[in-house]
């Protein structure tokens, strides 16, 4: 069966002032595939997920997503989780969820309500008194009750502790489309590693690799994590 | 999706000025009545009267608090679109142009209904809440077309006059933002760097009216002008200064809008 590409990077730069982020990012994503985005902090992979969501210019080359660049038909299809807090503070649960509705046609509001109660967030509950750790999983939340084509997420299991990233994971496998593609980044790789499909190995602004995660054991005899170590060894 | 951002923009605005405008409403109206007492009597001793001073004094100063608080938020929620909240409201699958055009309707119309409300607050503090005998008496008592094209310009100077003053806030958070550190002092001074070209702009464009004055006499608009009467007159200078201001401040937006779609770069 022929696979679909549903997110590519063709020849992306971008530089900060002098301080280049990205130099010629070259891949090609599936539909269908869950890819994990590793690299050591300062590779990148903020940079390039901001380019793809729309929110960053790239100074050369492009983005694909769906065949198209970054605009208003890609916001449609990509469900984007920022590496921060984004949800305003003033808002409610409540609010979020009809914000998210009113916005993207491909959101599941009878399902983001549920994984909400199973957190115990009350609908009125104000986001801005919401521990720092609940609203990064709200914010998931948000993010996967979307039936979207492309999936990127941006550090998800970063800054939380391993109860928390343990839901954090099962949330992700639970809820995303299996006919979409989901690009997540993280260094945290033991815990991400055996959900999935493929690396992207990024350094220093390019891409080092791009690999299956089968080949990738098949080859070296080494797990991901135990080839991230040695790869990004300092 | 205009009416949608603008349904979202109203709710988080009205949720942050209209508490501050109902207390303040009921401080004025406190105040009103504190006078209303004690002006009805002439042997209260000093310290009463110099309380009653004092209470006016904040009554006034809170007024002005209530204009400050919504100029101030709504400058704050276009500059928080270009920090954290842009990772979610430019995610949206929404025009860029809409972004602004929602941020820019909400203030204005906020700004509008403050001075309403100050102008409501006034007439209670004075005690003359339904006669609208001072700010509004022009609008009940025009009568002629001369009065209604007069009254029809100035509120069109108004609209465009708060849409100028909130896109020079936004294209200097614009700017501000092109900055990876220090934004907010980026564009606190990218304002005032706005504010001195945009005079040096008016200065150079009233010295060439006037040249075009004293050389008007060899042109064949002299002509032109001493054949229209005083209402057609005032049209159309009214009309032609009406068009720079827009002009102006379509300029501003369109600068806005295009560092905001090729050169975004959020926090």
């Amino acid at each position: 069966m022929q696979e679909t590409v549903m997110y590519e990077a063709k020849n992306l730069y971008k530089r900060y002032g002098s301080r280049a982020a990205l130099k010629g990012v070259n891949f090609a994503v599936s539909s269908g595939k869950l890819v994990g985005l590793l690299g050591p902090n300062g590779s990148g992979k903020t940079t390039l997920l901001k380019i793809s969501a729309g929110l960053l210019t790239a100074t050369g080359g492009c983005v694909l997503i769906g065949g198209r660049q970054p605009g208003v038909y890609t916001k449609c299809i990509t469900s984007y989780l920022p590496d921060r807090m984004a949800l305003p503070t003033e808002m409610r649960a409540a609010d979020a969820v009809d914000l998210y509705a009113d916005f993207y046609t491909d959101f599941d509001a009878v399902k983001a309500r549920a994984m909400l109660a199973d957190l115990h967030i009350e609908a009125k509950s104000p986001i801005g008194a919401m521990s720092k750790g609940t609203r990064e999983k709200m914010q998931l939340c948000l993010t996967m009750s979307r039936n979207a084509k492309l999936y990127l997420l941006d550090e998800p299991l970063g800054g939380v502790d391993p109860a928390a990233r343990e839901y954090i994971l099962q949330t992700i496998l639970r809820n995303y489309s299996e006919e979409a593609a989901l690009v997540l980044s993280t260094h945290l790789i033991g815990d991400i590693e055996r959900a999935l499909d493929e690396v992207i190995f990024l350094q220093e602004g390019t891409v080092l690799r791009q690999v299956g995660v089968d080949s990738l054991r098949e080859e070296t005899g080494k797990s991901v994590d135990e080839y991230f170590r040695e790869v990004y060894k300092c | 999706m205009l009416t949608k951002l603008l349904k979202y923009e109203w709710k988080t605005t009205a949720r942050v000025l209209l508490p501050i405008g109902g207390g303040v409403l009921g401080f004025t109206l406190i105040t009103s009545l504190v006078n209303h007492l004690l002006n009805g009597y002439e042997a209260w001793p000093q310290v009463a009267v110099w309380l009653q001073d004092l209470l006016n004094v904040a009554t006034v100063l809170a007024w002005i608090f209530v204009l400050g608080a919504c100029v101030f938020l709504n400058v704050q929620r276009f500059y928080k679109l270009l920090g954290e909240q842009g990772y979610l409201m430019l995610s949206l699958p929404v025009p860029l142009w809409k972004h602004i055009a929602v941020k820019l309707i909400s203030a204005c119309v906020w700004t509008g209904i403050a001075v309403l409300y100050l102008i409501l607050c006034g007439n209670i503090l004075s005690g003359s809440l339904f006669s609208f005998s001072g700010a509004g008496e022009p609008f009940f008592a025009a009568r002629t077309v001369t009065d209604v094209t007069a009254l029809l310009f100035l509120a069109a100077f108004g609209v465009t006059a708060v849409a100028g003053a909130y896109l020079d806030f936004y294209l200097a958070c614009a700017i501000g933002g092109q900055f990876g550190q220090q934004r907010l002092l980026a564009s606190i001074i990218s304002y005032f760097i706005l504010g001195f070209l945009e005079q040096i702009l008016a200065t150079m464009v009233l010295i060439l009216l006037m040249f075009g004055a004293v050389q008007m006499d060899s042109l064949w608009v002299v002509g032109f002008v001493h054949s229209l009467n005083s209402f057609w007159m005032m049209v159309a200078v009214m009309s032609g200064i009406l068009l720079l201001v827009v002009i102006l401040d379509a300029i501003k937006w369109a600068v806005t809008q295009w560092l905001m779609t090729s050169r975004l770069n959020l926090v």
